[in-house]
């Protein structure tokens, strides 16, 4: 496979990425209007209620929709952060078929992909040690959902390290080849 | 502090324009134009020896160094 075969279909891939990732965002976007709407009760039958906190037992049901609804949000930062990452790579790899990559405005945007994967994990965190508060405790024996707990990928971390000196290498090859063009 | 190139000066003193520097040194208008009007950050020792060996000068009568 030529290199530039590689680069159009990396980039076709981040583009179905990043329509995945818009559809799933706009599901979840209509999720959490439902959820608001029916968490204030205006939409949930009686029975469905009833039989709701019986099951969350005794969870107060605006509570429950409150903490599906963080969920949900989450989500949303989630998809709209990934969009941003894949918008970016998308950038930096045209660049590369227009045979120019080493560009300061590449190094920007590698290294703005390494500060959207912390901000993608600080969600995470947030939301694991947001869910770990909030849910009862009685909830979670009854969803036997131990998931709330923040799982620190060591790889994850150093992916992120890596996209950071990339980019560094990125500005530094950009800045040789700046010189390379004014020498006569 | 600055290195100021005095390609104008020589070409006047030897009545030689620059697109027939051009042609003598095998290098493109374009990039002598970016070292006479002193855009250039760095000059390849091959292009100074074709520079001088045109015009017949050393690489102290293209180049002044200059103190702000």
């Amino acid at each position: 496979m030529t290199q530039t075969r590689l680069f159009t279909v990396t980039q076709w891939l981040l583009n179905a990425a990043m329509a995945v990732c818009a559809f799933g965002g706009a599901i979840l976007c209509l999720t959490l209007g439902g959820l608001a709407v029916m968490g204030t009760g205006l939409w949930l039958p009686p029975e469905a209620a009833a039989k709701m906190a019986k099951e969350m037992h005794g969870v107060p049901q605006g509570y429950v929709f409150l903490i599906v609804a963080l969920a949900v949000l989450a989500g949303i930062v989630l998809l709209a952060l990934a969009i941003l990452i894949f918008h970016a790579l998308r950038q930096i790899i045209g660049s590369a078929i227009g045979g120019d990559p080493f560009i300061t405005r590449n190094a920007d945007r590698l290294a703005r992909i390494g500060w959207l994967l912390v901000a993608i994990y600080g969600v995470q965190f947030a939301m694991a040690t947001a869910m770990g508060m909030m849910v009862p405790a009685t909830l979670k024996d009854h969803l036997k959902f131990d998931g709330f707990g923040m799982d620190f990928s060591p790889l994850g971390l150093l992916a992120i390290l890596l996209v950071f000196v990339l980019a560094q290498i990125f500005r530094h090859g950009s800045e040789m080849r700046a010189e390379l063009e004014a020498t006569v | 502090m600055r290195i100021t190139v005095k390609l104008d000066d020589l070409l006047y003193a030897r009545r030689m324009t620059l697109t027939e520097l051009a042609e003598k040194v095998d290098i493109t208008l374009a990039n002598l134009s970016i070292l006479k009007t002193g855009k250039a950050k760095a000059i390849r020792f091959s292009t100074l020896i074709a520079i001088c060996d045109a015009l017949g000068c050393q690489p102290g009568d293209i180049l002044a160094f200059e103190k702000d």
